[in-house]
Parts: structure tokens; C-alpha cells; sequence
């Protein structure tokens, strides 16, 4: 499957994508249960144990191109928001559009917002270890609404086929996995995939990474956590980012 | 009486006697011989955590003029396994002007200086690279560099070879490692720098270096010290010391196509 197609598949049904994604020989999956929470929380977690309820918009609790410096560039494609009514449609998900209608309006869901960074260089870059980033963020109604989303996620996670890894906690409560599925561009290195999805309060954040075998961890994929995690706790500016579907060329007026 | 005169030397005798046995097979078992098929290196010389097991091509020999190009005796990109590809931009064919500001002389005069005293008349460089770049180093499968060089007398390779050598061996870093000599006359080195890419795991440039007549060939290879040792680079090496014997198909690369630049005539 073409990388893109891959990512764009990602993008909706993050956790359930690994259920697709198939082998998982290669991941490196820990031996725990793959779910951490803040109580347990050690170095270089964030160390509170804050639920705060959250108001939209969901982009201003994403990672933004200026969190992560130079050397990505967004995919403007994969970047837009999500509404209750296209998230329940991701069959992968929610098995049919009535299903996740009626899932999405249980659990209270407000706004999503997606969107992902491609390094600059590409496949090039990945074979040297740079990685692919894509980012979720769903919001809603209040702490038990974003608490069922998060067990629904994970169980079915639990069940696709993904690695469940360890990794120091994140947010109120996290969970890890990782998979290996296809190779990097037309070399035999394999691609792996590893993924942090976390809550913190009424917000369910997904970090997705995709690197290549030898390069990667799960650490990229925690750090990027982090980041949102402040922004939700209010500890780094959260900034609604320039809607990219409206961006204009800015164009001289003619002159009379 | 005599005998039981004679006991405590004959015991003295036969214990110096095991006390040599012992010694010649600690020296041998320990590496101090040629006793792992022909492996054998200066004095000092660094034995890998796996050593060499490289025995191929030919130990001293013919020392000939060699008169094919150093492009025809190198390394065909078919001859590696299918996952490699050649780096486009950084071979070609060597001139003085190359040569003399390569990395082998502290500047461009000294390189010129030596040239002429040498009497260069070619060379070529080629770096070959797995398609999976650095990820694909992590498994097992090193950049692979070649130098050839070709010059007018066999006395003035050997006035380049004393050079060379001596510039590796004193490149702060840069370790002899055991390996099985190869033509003329030849060396092999180890220089471990950094990490490969952003991972954690040690990369390690190994080089062997050899002389046939008047042609100097070095080959480096830079890979995970995890995996890697002196046997990829002295592989290489010989595979190229047979085609300069006429014992190996010598066959020129596939010229890498000019690029064009559209709009300005060509």
C-alpha cells in the first residue's frame, strides 16, 4: 500500500489501523500491557494528575509545525477537522455508520482536528532516521464521554494485531503500540509504526510516528505527547493553527 | 647411584620441556601465528571481536604494469549483492587536479608535489550504497568506497604506498586490524567514529589497502560495529587484485550519463 494511502487510511481510525496493518513480528513490543497511568508516572512524564474540561477548538491542543522545528513539513493534505459526522462513517472503526453515530453521540464527541508532518526528504530521510509524524485530536463533552472513547479505542486495539509497548505515562491515562507493515519506499527496510494515544481530561490525543527498523522507537511518538499534553495542561501556548484550506496565494491589487 | 644422581635433572629437563610445549601452544591458540587460514598482520595488530576469516585472492605473486584503466579493474555495481546502488556523485573518474586536493595530502600543493614524484597517470573512485542507505547499514550491509590508482612505474606506486601507509597508520583513531595479506603489499585498518545516523549503535570504518605493480587500491567500508569487520572490505579488494592478475573478467563501468541542462545548449 502506497505510503500516502497508508497515512490517509491512518488518519481517521488511528488505533484500528494496525488491525489492517497485519504482522507485528518485527515491532518492539514490551511485555506489559501496554497501559500506563498517571499515578505511575516517572521522569520525563508530565507530572500532574490535572483532568481540566476543554473547550473547542481541537487544533489548538495539536503538535504544530512550530513545536517540532525545521526539518518536517506539514502534509497539507492530511490536515483538516473532523466532525462527528465523518468520523462516524470510518467503517474500520465503527463497524457501520448507525454504530458510530450512536457511539459518538454517547460519548459526547465535540471536534477532532488531524494533521501530520512528512520530513523533509522523505523516504531518503526516513532510511537516515528521520520519521513521519501524524497527530489526532478529539474532543468531548466531558472526562467520562473522552474515558469510554478511550477504552473502546484500546480494546479494539488490543484486538487488531498491534504491539502493545511500554512507555512512561502520558496524560491521565496512555496506552503504546507499535507494528511493522511494508517496507520504506522500494528497500527491504521495514517500516514501523509505533503510537501513543493518551487522555487528559475530555481529550484523546493519538501520536503516530512511522521510521524505519533500527531508527526507531517509541520514544518519538511519547516526546510528541508531551508537547500536546502541556499545550492541553496549559503549560505551552496553545495556538489555533492557520486553517491551511483557506490559505490564498497573496496576490498584488490590480492596479487601476 | 648415578641414576638417582641424575633423577632431579632429568625431572627439571622434562618440566622445562612442558613448560615449552606450553608456551608454543598458548602462542598459538592465542593468536601469536598465521593459524586461522593464513591471518596474519604487523605486530600489534588488533584481532576483531570476529576476526578475519577473509582468505581469498593472492598472497604475493606477480608484480606487473598494469596497463587497463583503473575504472575497467574496480568493482561493477554487479557484482555486489542486488541491494545496493551506485552514489552517482561521488564517482568518477580521478584527474591530477582530484587527486592531489583529495584527503591524502594536507594541501594542494603537497598533493601536487607528489604527484609528480609518483607519477600518477589515473584513477578512479567509486562509492557504492545499500538502497536502504543508513537503515539498511543497522543490517548488516555497509557503504562500500573504492579508490583506484594507477601509476607510471612500479617505483613510484611503491614511493606512494610507503605514503599512504604511512598516513593511515598515523591517523589518530585508526587501528591495524589481523587480516590476511593480500599482492605486493598491503594493509588493513579499523576506525571507529560516531553512531550510525541517529541510532545508538557504533559505526566503524574498516579499509584495506593493497599494491599490485603499479596500481594502489583502497577500500573502505562503513558499517555497524555490531556487524561488521575487515572481511567485506578485504573481499572486495581481492575481487579486484583477480581482475588485475587477468584471472577475473575486467570489464568497463557503464559511463554515468552527463546530466543536461535544458536552455543552455547541450
Amino acid at each position: 500500500m502506497p505510503r500516502r494511502l497508508l497515512l490517509a487510511a491512518c488518519a481517521l481510525a488511528a488505533v484500528p489501523v494496525f488491525a489492517a496493518c497485519g504482522d507485528d513480528d518485527d515491532a518492539d513490543a514490551g511485555a506489559g500491557p501496554g497501559t500506563s497511568t498517571a499515578s505511575a508516572q516517572t521522569a520525563g512524564a508530565t507530572n500532574s494528575n490535572d483532568s481540566p474540561t476543554l473547550a473547542t477548538p481541537a487544533s489548538k491542543y495539536s503538535v504544530s509545525i512550530d513545536d517540532i522545528g525545521i526539518a518536517w513539513l506539514t502534509d497539507i493534505a492530511n490536515t483538516y477537522i473532523i466532525d462527528a459526522t465523518a468520523y462516524g462513517k470510518q467503517p474500520m472503526l465503527f463497524g457501520n455508520e448507525a454504530e458510530g453515530k450512536k457511539l459518538l453521540t454517547d460519548w459526547g464527541y465535540l471536534e477532532g482536528y488531524e494533521t501530520a508532518y512528512i520530513p523533509e526528504g522523505r523516504d531518503t530521510a526516513v532510511l537516515k532516521g528521520a520519521y513521519y509524524i501524524k497527530v489526532e485530536t478529539h474532543l468531548f463533552k466531558d472526562e467520562a464521554g473522552a474515558n469510554k472513547a478511550f477504552k473502546y479505542f484500546t480494546d479494539y486495539a488490543a484486538t487488531s494485531g498491534a504491539s502493545p509497548v511500554n512507555v512512561q505515562p502520558v496524560g491521565n491515562v496512555s496506552v503504546a503500540f507499535a507494528t511493522s507493515y511494508g517496507t520504506i519506499g522500494s528497500t527491504n527496510v521495514k517500516a514501523l509504526y509505533h503510537q501513543v494515544v493518551f487522555r487528559r481530561g475530555n481529550v484523546i490525543t493519538i501520536l503516530l510516528t512511522k521510521g524505519a527498523q533500527g531508527f526507531m522507537t517509541v520514544e518519538p511518538a511519547r516526546e510528541l505527547a508531551l508537547i500536546a499534553d502541556e499545550k492541553i495542561l496549559g503549560e505551552r501556548p496553545a495556538v489555533e493553527p492557520t486553517p491551511t484550506s483557506s490559505y490564498k496565494t497573496p496576490t498584488p491589487a490590480p492596479k487601476p | 647411584m648415578n641414576k638417582r644422581n641424575n633423577q632431579p635433572l632429568l625431572i627439571l629437563a622434562a618440566g622445562l620441556v612442558l613448560i615449552a610445549m606450553g608456551a608454543v601452544a598458548a602462542f598459538l591458540f592465542l593468536g601469536g601465528g598465521d593459524d586461522d587460514g593464513g591471518t596474519s598482520a604487523p605486530s600489534g595488530a588488533l584481532r576483531e571481536k570476529t576476526p578475519s576469516a577473509s582468505t581469498r585472492g593472492t598472497t604475493g605473486g606477480p608484480e606487473p604494469v598494469v596497463t587497463m584503466t583503473p575504472s575497467k579493474a574496480s568493482l561493477l555495481l554487479g557484482e555486489l549483492p542486488d541491494n545496493y546502488e551506485v552514489d552517482v556523485t561521488s564517482t568518477f573518474t580521478m584527474t591530477v587536479s582530484t587527486f592531489t586536493s583529495s584527503y591524502w595530502f594536507r594541501s594542494n600543493k603537497e598533493g601536487e608535489e607528489k604527484s609528480a614524484e609518483w607519477k600518477i597517470v589515473d584513477g578512479y573512485q567509486v562509492y557504492f550504497q545499500p538502497k536502504g542507505l543508513a537503515a539498511e547499514v543497522l543490517q548488516g550491509s555497509p557503504y562500500i568506497h573504492i579508490e583506484t590508482y594507477q601509476f607510471a612505474t612500479i617505483d613510484g606506486a611503491k614511493a606512494a604506498w610507503d605514503y599512504f601507509d604511512g598516513f593511515l597508520s598515523r591517523t589518530p583513531g585508526s587501528e591495524a586490524v589481523e587480516a590476511k595479506p593480500l599482492a605486493n603489499e598491503s594493509s588493513a585498518y579499523r576506525f571507529i567514529e560516531g553512531t550510525v545516523s541517529v541510532s545508538e549503535d557504533l559505526a566503524v570504518y574498516h579499509r584495506f589497502s593493497y599494491r599490485r605493480g603499479n596500481i594502489i587500491v583502497t577500500v573502505v567500508t562503513w558499517g555497524a560495529d555490531k556487524s561488521m569487520n575487515i572481511d567485506p572490505a578485504r573481499n572486495v579488494a581481492a575481487t579486484i587484485d583477480d581482475k588485475l592478475l587477468g584471472t577475473r573478467p575486467a570489464v568497463e563501468p557503464t559511463p554515468i550519463p552527463t546530466p543536461s541542462f535544458p536552455g543552455l545548449g547541450n
